[in-house]
Protein backbone atom coordinates (compact mmCIF):
# COMPACT_ATOMS: atom_id res chain seq x y z
CA UNK A 1 0.00 0.00 0.00
CA UNK A 2 1.32 3.44 -0.91
CA UNK A 3 1.59 6.55 1.23
CA UNK A 4 -1.13 8.00 -0.96
CA UNK A 5 -3.48 5.14 0.00
CA UNK A 6 -2.73 5.59 3.71
CA UNK A 7 -3.59 9.30 3.52
CA UNK A 8 -6.80 8.56 1.66
CA UNK A 9 -7.87 5.78 4.03
CA UNK A 10 -7.16 7.95 7.07
CA UNK A 11 -9.08 10.84 5.53
CA UNK A 12 -12.13 8.63 4.98
CA UNK A 13 -11.91 7.09 8.47
CA UNK A 14 -11.65 10.54 10.07
CA UNK A 15 -14.62 11.87 8.05
CA UNK A 16 -12.44 14.51 6.44
CA UNK A 17 -13.87 13.92 2.95
CA UNK A 18 -17.33 14.56 1.61
CA UNK A 19 -19.27 14.68 -1.62
CA UNK A 20 -17.48 13.70 -4.78
CA UNK A 21 -14.10 13.35 -3.05
CA UNK A 22 -15.57 10.83 -0.63
CA UNK A 23 -17.30 8.87 -3.39
CA UNK A 24 -14.09 8.62 -5.43
CA UNK A 25 -12.05 7.59 -2.39
CA UNK A 26 -14.56 4.94 -1.37
CA UNK A 27 -14.66 3.52 -4.89
CA UNK A 28 -10.88 3.20 -4.93
CA UNK A 29 -10.79 1.63 -1.50
CA UNK A 30 -13.54 -0.83 -2.38
CA UNK A 31 -11.50 -1.96 -5.35
CA UNK A 32 -8.59 -2.98 -3.11
CA UNK A 33 -9.12 -5.70 -0.53
CA UNK A 34 -6.20 -4.66 1.66
CA UNK A 35 -7.36 -1.05 1.55
CA UNK A 36 -10.85 -2.09 2.66
CA UNK A 37 -9.48 -4.04 5.60
CA UNK A 38 -7.27 -1.12 6.56
CA UNK A 39 -10.19 1.28 6.48
CA UNK A 40 -12.16 -1.03 8.73
CA UNK A 41 -9.21 -1.25 11.12
CA UNK A 42 -8.88 2.53 11.24
CA UNK A 43 -12.60 2.93 11.94
CA UNK A 44 -12.51 0.26 14.64
CA UNK A 45 -9.60 1.88 16.45
CA UNK A 46 -11.01 5.39 16.21
CA UNK A 47 -14.38 4.26 17.56
CA UNK A 48 -12.65 2.42 20.39
CA UNK A 49 -10.43 5.38 21.34
CA UNK A 50 -13.26 7.87 21.22
CA UNK A 51 -14.99 5.93 23.97
CA UNK A 52 -12.16 6.86 26.32
CA UNK A 53 -13.72 8.45 29.39
CA UNK A 54 -12.34 11.83 30.38
CA UNK A 55 -9.37 11.46 32.71
CA UNK A 56 -9.56 13.96 35.53
CA UNK A 57 -7.82 14.24 38.85
CA UNK A 58 -9.77 13.40 41.97
CA UNK A 59 -9.91 16.11 44.62
CA UNK A 60 -7.37 14.18 46.71
CA UNK A 61 -5.00 13.80 43.76
CA UNK A 62 -5.41 17.47 42.89
CA UNK A 63 -4.62 18.50 46.44
CA UNK A 64 -1.58 16.23 46.53
CA UNK A 65 -0.33 17.68 43.25
CA UNK A 66 -0.71 21.27 44.40
CA UNK A 67 0.84 20.51 47.76
CA UNK A 68 3.89 19.07 46.07
CA UNK A 69 4.30 21.89 43.57
CA UNK A 70 3.10 24.97 45.41
CA UNK A 71 5.99 27.31 46.15
CA UNK A 72 7.01 28.13 49.68
CA UNK A 73 5.08 31.13 50.96
CA UNK A 74 7.00 34.36 50.90
CA UNK A 75 7.54 35.78 54.33
CA UNK A 76 7.72 39.33 55.52
CA UNK A 77 10.97 40.80 56.84
CA UNK A 78 9.68 40.47 60.39
CA UNK A 79 8.64 36.91 59.81
CA UNK A 80 12.10 36.16 58.48
CA UNK A 81 13.58 37.52 61.69
CA UNK A 82 11.26 35.44 63.84
CA UNK A 83 13.73 32.53 64.18
CA UNK A 84 16.40 34.95 65.39
CA UNK A 85 14.05 36.34 68.02
CA UNK A 86 13.02 32.82 68.98
CA UNK A 87 16.64 31.74 69.34
CA UNK A 88 17.46 34.84 71.38
CA UNK A 89 14.44 34.28 73.64
CA UNK A 90 15.39 30.63 74.10
CA UNK A 91 18.93 31.65 74.98
CA UNK A 92 17.74 34.12 77.59
CA UNK A 93 15.42 31.53 79.16
CA UNK A 94 18.06 28.82 79.20
CA UNK A 95 20.72 31.17 80.50
CA UNK A 96 18.37 32.21 83.30
CA UNK A 97 17.66 28.60 84.21
CA UNK A 98 21.33 27.65 84.12
CA UNK A 99 22.30 30.63 86.28
CA UNK A 100 19.54 29.84 88.75
CA UNK A 101 21.05 26.34 89.09
CA UNK A 102 24.48 27.74 89.76
CA UNK A 103 25.67 27.29 86.18
CA UNK A 104 27.10 23.87 86.86
CA UNK A 105 25.19 21.63 84.55
CA UNK A 106 24.94 21.24 80.83
CA UNK A 107 21.69 19.33 81.06
CA UNK A 108 19.64 22.38 80.16
CA UNK A 109 21.35 23.19 76.91
CA UNK A 110 18.79 23.84 74.22
CA UNK A 111 18.19 21.24 71.58
CA UNK A 112 17.11 21.67 68.04
CA UNK A 113 13.78 20.11 68.92
CA UNK A 114 12.86 23.06 71.09
CA UNK A 115 12.86 25.27 68.06
CA UNK A 116 11.66 22.75 65.63
CA UNK A 117 8.03 23.69 65.79
CA UNK A 118 8.60 27.40 65.89
CA UNK A 119 10.12 27.85 62.49
CA UNK A 120 9.97 26.65 58.96
CA UNK A 121 12.82 26.52 56.52
CA UNK A 122 12.88 27.82 53.06
CA UNK A 123 14.72 25.72 50.55
CA UNK A 124 16.80 27.31 47.88
CA UNK A 125 14.51 27.83 44.92
CA UNK A 126 11.58 26.63 46.93
CA UNK A 127 10.32 24.29 44.23
CA UNK A 128 10.22 21.19 46.36
CA UNK A 129 9.33 23.00 49.55
CA UNK A 130 6.08 21.98 51.12
CA UNK A 131 3.26 24.43 50.92
CA UNK A 132 2.88 25.42 54.48
CA UNK A 133 5.05 25.00 57.49
CA UNK A 134 2.63 23.05 59.60
CA UNK A 135 3.02 22.63 63.29
CA UNK A 136 2.91 18.87 62.94
CA UNK A 137 5.00 17.22 65.56
CA UNK A 138 7.23 14.41 64.44
CA UNK A 139 6.49 10.87 65.53
CA UNK A 140 8.52 9.57 68.47
CA UNK A 141 10.83 7.65 66.17
CA UNK A 142 11.51 10.73 64.12
CA UNK A 143 15.05 12.00 64.26
CA UNK A 144 15.42 15.59 65.34
CA UNK A 145 17.29 18.41 63.73
CA UNK A 146 20.85 18.60 64.99
CA UNK A 147 21.22 21.88 66.87
CA UNK A 148 19.73 25.30 67.38
CA UNK A 149 22.66 26.95 65.61
CA UNK A 150 22.12 24.84 62.55
CA UNK A 151 18.42 25.59 62.68
CA UNK A 152 19.10 29.15 61.62
CA UNK A 153 20.82 28.15 58.39
CA UNK A 154 19.30 26.72 55.20
CA UNK A 155 17.94 23.16 55.43
CA UNK A 156 20.27 21.55 52.91
CA UNK A 157 23.34 21.43 55.20
CA UNK A 158 21.07 20.39 58.04
CA UNK A 159 19.65 17.54 56.05
CA UNK A 160 23.12 16.50 54.92
CA UNK A 161 24.22 16.48 58.56
CA UNK A 162 21.15 14.53 59.55
CA UNK A 163 21.90 12.01 56.79
CA UNK A 164 25.49 11.72 58.04
CA UNK A 165 24.24 11.01 61.55
CA UNK A 166 21.96 8.29 60.23
CA UNK A 167 24.85 6.82 58.23
CA UNK A 168 27.02 6.73 61.35
CA UNK A 169 24.29 5.59 63.74
CA UNK A 170 21.52 3.86 61.83
CA UNK A 171 18.41 3.24 63.96
CA UNK A 172 17.78 -0.32 65.11
CA UNK A 173 14.66 -0.51 63.03
CA UNK A 174 14.46 1.26 59.69
CA UNK A 175 11.14 2.42 58.34
CA UNK A 176 9.71 0.79 55.24
CA UNK A 177 7.47 3.71 54.34
CA UNK A 178 7.92 4.88 50.75
CA UNK A 179 10.35 2.07 49.99
CA UNK A 180 8.91 1.51 46.51
CA UNK A 181 9.31 5.17 45.66
CA UNK A 182 12.87 5.08 46.95
CA UNK A 183 13.59 2.00 44.85
CA UNK A 184 12.13 3.74 41.80
CA UNK A 185 14.49 6.64 42.32
CA UNK A 186 17.61 4.69 43.17
CA UNK A 187 18.06 1.02 42.50
CA UNK A 188 20.31 0.46 45.47
CA UNK A 189 19.91 -0.85 49.01
CA UNK A 190 19.81 2.01 51.49
CA UNK A 191 21.99 2.04 54.61
CA UNK A 192 18.88 2.92 56.57
CA UNK A 193 15.63 4.82 56.40
CA UNK A 194 14.12 7.02 59.06
CA UNK A 195 11.21 9.31 59.57
CA UNK A 196 12.29 12.91 59.83
CA UNK A 197 10.79 16.34 60.11
CA UNK A 198 11.22 18.26 56.87
CA UNK A 199 10.51 21.93 57.38
CA UNK A 200 7.53 21.06 59.52
CA UNK A 201 6.27 18.28 57.24
CA UNK A 202 6.56 14.64 58.30
CA UNK A 203 8.94 12.99 55.85
CA UNK A 204 11.01 9.89 55.32
CA UNK A 205 14.73 9.95 54.59
CA UNK A 206 16.40 7.08 52.75
CA UNK A 207 20.11 7.18 53.37
CA UNK A 208 22.63 5.73 50.89
CA UNK A 209 26.43 5.85 50.95
CA UNK A 210 26.61 8.75 48.49
CA UNK A 211 23.26 10.46 48.85
CA UNK A 212 19.96 10.63 50.69
CA UNK A 213 16.44 10.84 49.32
CA UNK A 214 13.59 12.54 51.12
CA UNK A 215 9.92 11.77 50.57
CA UNK A 216 6.79 13.25 52.07
CA UNK A 217 5.62 10.72 54.63
CA UNK A 218 1.94 10.82 53.80
CA UNK A 219 2.01 10.70 50.00
CA UNK A 220 5.58 9.48 49.35
CA UNK A 221 5.99 12.37 46.95
CA UNK A 222 9.69 12.94 46.33
CA UNK A 223 10.88 16.11 48.02
CA UNK A 224 14.62 16.42 47.77
CA UNK A 225 17.93 14.66 47.21
CA UNK A 226 20.79 15.45 49.55
CA UNK A 227 24.19 14.34 48.25
CA UNK A 228 26.69 13.29 50.90
CA UNK A 229 29.41 15.83 51.59
CA UNK A 230 32.18 13.23 51.77
CA UNK A 231 30.89 10.08 50.11
CA UNK B 1 -8.54 36.41 30.87
CA UNK B 2 -4.74 36.35 30.61
CA UNK B 3 -3.19 33.98 28.10
CA UNK B 4 -0.96 31.09 29.16
CA UNK B 5 2.05 33.02 27.93
CA UNK B 6 1.09 36.05 30.02
CA UNK B 7 0.65 33.87 33.09
CA UNK B 8 4.07 32.30 32.57
CA UNK B 9 5.58 35.73 32.16
CA UNK B 10 3.91 36.82 35.39
CA UNK B 11 5.21 33.77 37.20
CA UNK B 12 8.74 34.41 35.99
CA UNK B 13 8.44 37.89 37.51
CA UNK B 14 7.53 36.35 40.85
CA UNK B 15 3.75 36.01 40.69
CA UNK B 16 3.15 32.55 42.13
CA UNK B 17 -0.61 32.90 41.79
CA UNK B 18 -0.04 32.96 38.02
CA UNK B 19 1.68 29.60 38.26
CA UNK B 20 -1.23 28.17 40.23
CA UNK B 21 -3.57 29.40 37.50
CA UNK B 22 -1.43 27.77 34.81
CA UNK B 23 -1.53 24.50 36.71
CA UNK B 24 -5.26 24.66 37.22
CA UNK B 25 -5.80 25.26 33.51
CA UNK B 26 -3.71 22.36 32.32
CA UNK B 27 -3.41 19.77 35.09
CA UNK B 28 -6.33 17.59 33.98
CA UNK B 29 -5.17 17.43 30.38
CA UNK B 30 -1.59 16.66 31.39
CA UNK B 31 -2.81 14.04 33.85
CA UNK B 32 -4.99 12.49 31.13
CA UNK B 33 -2.05 12.30 28.74
CA UNK B 34 0.18 10.75 31.42
CA UNK B 35 -2.52 8.28 32.43
CA UNK B 36 -2.90 7.04 28.86
CA UNK B 37 0.84 6.91 28.33
CA UNK B 38 1.67 5.18 31.62
CA UNK B 39 -1.49 3.18 32.36
CA UNK B 40 -1.70 3.80 36.12
CA UNK B 41 -3.06 6.74 38.10
CA UNK B 42 -0.21 6.68 40.57
CA UNK B 43 2.44 6.85 37.85
CA UNK B 44 0.40 9.45 36.00
CA UNK B 45 0.19 11.64 39.08
CA UNK B 46 3.96 11.38 39.60
CA UNK B 47 4.59 12.27 35.97
CA UNK B 48 2.15 15.20 36.15
CA UNK B 49 3.97 16.45 39.22
CA UNK B 50 7.35 16.11 37.53
CA UNK B 51 6.02 17.93 34.47
CA UNK B 52 4.90 20.95 36.49
CA UNK B 53 8.08 20.91 38.54
CA UNK B 54 10.03 21.11 35.30
CA UNK B 55 7.93 24.07 34.23
CA UNK B 56 8.45 25.66 37.65
CA UNK B 57 12.20 25.26 37.45
CA UNK B 58 12.81 25.71 33.74
CA UNK B 59 10.05 28.10 32.74
CA UNK B 60 12.69 30.50 31.49
CA UNK B 61 13.66 27.98 28.84
CA UNK B 62 10.32 28.47 27.09
CA UNK B 63 11.30 30.42 24.01
CA UNK B 64 7.86 31.52 22.88
CA UNK B 65 8.33 30.05 19.40
CA UNK B 66 5.41 27.67 19.95
CA UNK B 67 2.27 27.94 22.06
CA UNK B 68 2.85 27.42 25.77
CA UNK B 69 0.51 24.42 25.70
CA UNK B 70 2.61 22.81 22.94
CA UNK B 71 5.75 23.26 25.04
CA UNK B 72 3.96 21.96 28.14
CA UNK B 73 2.75 18.86 26.27
CA UNK B 74 6.29 18.28 25.02
CA UNK B 75 7.61 18.42 28.58
CA UNK B 76 4.89 15.99 29.65
CA UNK B 77 5.59 13.52 26.83
CA UNK B 78 9.30 13.55 27.62
CA UNK B 79 8.53 13.05 31.31
CA UNK B 80 6.31 10.07 30.47
CA UNK B 81 9.03 8.54 28.28
CA UNK B 82 11.44 9.02 31.18
CA UNK B 83 9.07 7.23 33.56
CA UNK B 84 8.62 4.38 31.07
CA UNK B 85 12.39 4.02 30.74
CA UNK B 86 12.75 3.86 34.52
CA UNK B 87 9.96 1.31 34.73
CA UNK B 88 11.65 -0.89 32.12
CA UNK B 89 14.87 -0.72 34.10
CA UNK B 90 13.16 -1.91 37.26
CA UNK B 91 10.79 -4.54 36.00
CA UNK B 92 10.17 -6.77 33.07
CA UNK B 93 6.83 -5.83 31.53
CA UNK B 94 4.67 -8.95 31.19
CA UNK B 95 3.82 -9.80 27.63
CA UNK B 96 0.18 -8.92 27.17
CA UNK B 97 -2.26 -11.11 25.46
CA UNK B 98 -2.33 -10.17 21.82
CA UNK B 99 0.82 -8.10 21.91
CA UNK B 100 2.39 -10.32 19.28
CA UNK B 101 -0.58 -9.55 17.08
CA UNK B 102 -1.07 -12.97 15.50
CA UNK B 103 -4.52 -12.19 14.17
CA UNK B 104 -4.44 -9.91 11.18
CA UNK B 105 -8.07 -10.38 10.24
CA UNK B 106 -9.00 -6.90 11.26
CA UNK B 107 -12.29 -7.02 9.43
CA UNK B 108 -13.49 -9.44 12.08
CA UNK B 109 -14.89 -6.88 14.48
CA UNK B 110 -15.75 -7.19 18.12
CA UNK B 111 -19.45 -6.89 18.68
CA UNK B 112 -19.95 -6.76 22.41
CA UNK B 113 -18.57 -4.45 25.02
CA UNK B 114 -17.53 -7.12 27.46
CA UNK B 115 -14.94 -8.68 25.15
CA UNK B 116 -13.07 -5.43 24.68
CA UNK B 117 -9.89 -4.79 26.59
CA UNK B 118 -10.00 -1.53 28.48
CA UNK B 119 -8.44 1.41 26.75
CA UNK B 120 -5.44 1.71 29.06
CA UNK B 121 -4.58 -1.97 28.61
CA UNK B 122 -4.93 -1.69 24.86
CA UNK B 123 -2.81 1.45 24.69
CA UNK B 124 -0.10 -0.09 26.85
CA UNK B 125 0.22 -2.87 24.28
CA UNK B 126 1.35 -0.66 21.42
CA UNK B 127 4.76 1.02 21.06
CA UNK B 128 5.20 4.32 22.88
CA UNK B 129 5.65 6.43 19.75
CA UNK B 130 2.40 5.11 18.26
CA UNK B 131 0.66 5.47 21.62
CA UNK B 132 1.43 9.16 21.99
CA UNK B 133 0.29 9.82 18.42
CA UNK B 134 -3.11 8.11 18.77
CA UNK B 135 -3.69 9.66 22.20
CA UNK B 136 -3.08 13.17 20.87
CA UNK B 137 -4.96 12.72 17.60
CA UNK B 138 -7.85 10.41 18.48
CA UNK B 139 -8.47 11.06 22.18
CA UNK B 140 -7.34 14.66 22.69
CA UNK B 141 -8.40 15.64 19.17
CA UNK B 142 -5.35 17.80 18.50
CA UNK B 143 -4.51 18.93 14.98
CA UNK B 144 -1.75 17.05 13.18
CA UNK B 145 0.35 20.22 13.01
CA UNK B 146 0.19 20.69 16.77
CA UNK B 147 1.01 17.04 17.43
CA UNK B 148 3.99 17.34 15.10
CA UNK B 149 5.16 20.35 17.11
CA UNK B 150 4.75 18.53 20.41
CA UNK B 151 6.52 15.38 19.29
CA UNK B 152 9.15 17.25 17.28
CA UNK B 153 8.57 15.20 14.12
CA UNK B 154 7.23 16.02 10.64
CA UNK B 155 3.48 15.88 10.04
CA UNK B 156 3.93 12.87 7.78
CA UNK B 157 5.48 10.97 10.68
CA UNK B 158 2.51 11.82 12.90
CA UNK B 159 0.14 10.54 10.21
CA UNK B 160 2.13 7.36 9.80
CA UNK B 161 2.40 6.72 13.56
CA UNK B 162 -1.31 7.36 14.06
CA UNK B 163 -2.22 5.07 11.19
CA UNK B 164 0.02 2.25 12.37
CA UNK B 165 -1.03 2.71 15.98
CA UNK B 166 -4.69 2.41 15.05
CA UNK B 167 -3.96 -0.65 12.98
CA UNK B 168 -2.17 -2.34 15.86
CA UNK B 169 -5.05 -1.49 18.19
CA UNK B 170 -7.59 -2.89 15.74
CA UNK B 171 -5.58 -6.09 15.41
CA UNK B 172 -5.38 -6.28 19.19
CA UNK B 173 -9.13 -5.84 19.50
CA UNK B 174 -9.72 -8.55 16.92
CA UNK B 175 -7.39 -10.82 18.80
CA UNK B 176 -9.12 -10.17 22.11
CA UNK B 177 -12.40 -11.10 20.52
CA UNK B 178 -10.98 -14.26 19.04
CA UNK B 179 -9.58 -15.32 22.39
CA UNK B 180 -12.82 -14.55 24.15
CA UNK B 181 -14.90 -16.35 21.57
CA UNK B 182 -12.56 -19.32 21.72
CA UNK B 183 -13.12 -19.47 25.46
CA UNK B 184 -16.87 -19.20 24.98
CA UNK B 185 -16.81 -22.06 22.48
CA UNK B 186 -14.89 -24.20 24.92
CA UNK B 187 -17.38 -23.40 27.67
CA UNK B 188 -20.24 -24.50 25.43
CA UNK B 189 -18.51 -27.70 24.37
Amino acid sequence: MHEHDIDRIAAVAEHRLSGQDLAVALAEIDACQECSRSLEAQRTAIAFLQQAPPATLTSIERARLHRAIRPAPTRSRWAKLAPVFAAAAAFVVVAGVVLSHGGTTGAFLPTGKSLENSQAFETAGGARAPAEASSTTAAPATTTMPSSDAMLSSPAPLLARQADELRDNPPAEATTLCQDEARDRLDEDPITASEIDYTGTPAVMYVYPKTALIFERESCVFLEEVPADNP
Amino acid sequence: MPSDEELLSGFLKGDHVAFDELMTRHEDRIFGLCLRMLGSREDALDATQDTFLTVYRKGRQYSGRSKFSTWLYRVAVNTCHDHLRKRKRHQAIPIQEGSDLPDSSVGDQFDSVEVRPDILTALSSIPEEFRSAVVFVDIDGLALEEVAGILGVPIGTVKSRTYRGRRLLAELLGNFRSTSEHQRDEDHA
